[in-house]
């Protein structure tokens, strides 16, 4: 119809190349205080396939970052709001409470090169996925743990009491060393 | 008047030079003035509408209120911490990191290091509650209304002990360190100057919903003070009489009077406690003569652990006694919905606190 009156038509084809995506993975090892419900997170792995490596320090800087994103996301980080009111109870930065440089665990991260031939010199993109890796790998940590899979996130103190009290595996007695 | 977000009303600022020109200064502007010391509490209550003083005086430039002076020597020893002595000051002065190991670690376990830079001891032992309800949008009984928000709404860091209507917490840090350690409270006011009891100084909810101190109106907190209430020597004398070892030399202070501060938090920087302990003992080497706990951040005010105390007064501090004084120290507790994860953590902070003095 277009082309009919008289108006310019192009036609362009893309074809996705997965090989462009960059994969990732997260390992966590977690102590899970039997009695309380804390969990410390002792180690994160965090392995990045990222095609060829442009800037090696910049790129772990961004896996340290991210994961430390994620592990707020996972253990603390939480918009609360009043159950009746729905008024948020937290509307700050201190009872938001991301992660401080002192929650810092143990960080491993490790990037994987296989350069892909779509990007320039064989890089990939390295933003926000190291943010995605801790949450789930935190929650099967303490799944691998304690036996108990964690519903919903932030894995604070009060939800992992309760669901290690509704799965009868709290200790109340003391755990002696 | 229109007032943005998080801005106060408008103030007046004074520098008094003494205490007793500042006690006057509020004398004078009854229900009008606040006093001003680190402001990392106060600034905050201001801005947020809680108080809408007028005039603010500042004690910071009251050089007396400041500075730590130990008379270790004395027959009844003592320490004394002047109330505007910075967080900071207390973690590093020799004489509180010797004597008072717990006050220092608390002290260094507050917030962030520039809010210890500023924060003060007096501040932080008189700071208002953290109890979200109370500092949002919401009519509760602290602010004269007839409900309580919180006891069926988010409360996961109230109160396990002594909730009575309201189930807020004592935020400070450094007030069970001063209850467990039987301090002394020194108070000005425009009645004259008073001395109280650590304990004296923190409201119970179920004695006064309105407020967390007992300061009367006008009154400035100016020193606490940690002495060795018994003279360590009759006992001492009565051995040495009897010869049983002959004459003992004394246990030097910090070996007879150890004391210990742990606490938990959701992280382990710029956050308030969960809960928190402290420990003070009078012992002979392994044996205990006298004990107190104190625990912060369980009840409106620093509760004291007494089972858990008579458990270990009197007895070796054995793994038995240990843990028999954490199951102690949990007696009486009544966890909401969701903050019953303090019991075991009280019973974990006693038996960790009690393992350290232990070493």
């Amino acid at each position: 119809m277009l082309a009919e009156g008289g108006g310019i038509v192009g036609l362009g084809r893309y074809v996705y190349d997965l090989g462009t995506n960059a994969w990732g993975s997260c390992f966590a090892e977690v102590e899970v205080d039997m009695r309380t419900g804390q969990v410390e997170v002792l180690r994160l792995v965090v392995a990045h396939e990222i095609g060829r490596v442009l800037y090696p320090a910049g790129a772990e800087a961004q896996i340290h970052g991210g994961a430390m994103q994620g592990l707020g996301f996972a253990m603390t980080e939480d918009l609360i709001l009043d159950r009746e009111s729905r008024i948020p109870v937290n509307a700050s930065y201190y009872e938001y409470r991301p992660p401080t440089a002192l929650d810092y665990p143990e960080m491993v991260p490790i990037l994987i090169e296989s350069p892909a031939k779509s990007g320039p010199f064989g890089a990939k993109g390295l933003g926000e996925s190291p943010i995605m890796g801790p949450a789930p790998a935190i929650g099967n940590a303490i799944l691998n743990a304690t036996g108990v899979l964690m519903p919903e996130l932030p894995y604070s103190w009060d939800r992992v009491h309760h669901a290690l009290k509704a799965a009868g595996k709290l200790a109340t007695g003391e755990l002696r060393t | 008047m229109k007032l943005q977000i998080d801005e106060p009303r408008p103030f007046k600022l004074v520098s008094p030079a003494s205490v007793d020109d500042a006690v006057k200064l509020w004398h004078d502007n009854p229900g009008k003035a606040m006093y001003l010391a680190g402001g990392g509490d106060v600034v905050d209550v201001v801005k947020r509408h809680l108080a809408e003083p007028t005039l603010l005086l500042d004690l910071k430039r009251i050089p007396a209120l400041r500075g730590v002076s130990a008379k270790v020597d004395d027959p009844q020893p003592s320490v004394t911490l002047g109330a505007l002595t910075t967080l900071r000051e207390l973690s590093e002065d020799t004489n509180v990191r010797r004597y008072l190991p717990a006050l220092a670690a608390a002290a260094s376990r507050v917030a962030t290091p520039q809010i210890r830079n500023v924060g003060t001891l007096g501040g932080n032992l008189l700071q208002e509650n953290r109890c979200p309800y109370y500092r949002g949008p919401w009519h509760c009984y602290r602010h004269g209304g007839m409900h309580c928000y919180a006891r069926h709404g988010f409360h996961r860091e109230h109160a396990i002990f002594g909730g009575d209507r309201c189930y807020v917490v004592s935020p400070s840090d450094l007030a069970p360190v001063i209850v467990a350690g039987n301090a002394i409270v020194h108070v000005v006011g425009p009645k004259g100057p008073r001395t109280m009891d650590a304990e004296q100084l923190f409201v119970p909810a179920s004695s006064n919903l309105t407020r967390m101190h007992t300061l009367e109106d006008g009154e400035v907190l100016t020193a606490i003070e940690f002495r060795v209430r018994q003279p360590q020597q009759p006992r001492r004398a009565i051995e040495a009489g009897l010869g049983v070892r002959g004459s003992v030399a004394p246990l030097p202070l910090e070996e007879r009077f150890p004391s210990v501060f742990v606490k938990y938090a959701m992280r382990n920087s710029f956050d308030f406690a969960l809960a928190s302990v402290c420990i003070f003992l009078d012992r002979d080497g392994r044996r205990v003569h006298r004990c107190r706990i104190a625990l912060g951040a369980v009840a409106a005010t620093p509760h004291r652990a007494r089972d858990a105390e008579q458990v270990v007064a009197g007895n070796l501090l054995t793994d038995d006694v240990i843990h028999e004084a954490g199951r102690a120290a949990v007696h009486g507790a009544e966890p909401l919905e969701l903050n019953g994860y303090k019991v075991g953590l009280v019973q974990k902070l006693v038996t960790q606190a009690l393992q350290e003095l232990n070493t």
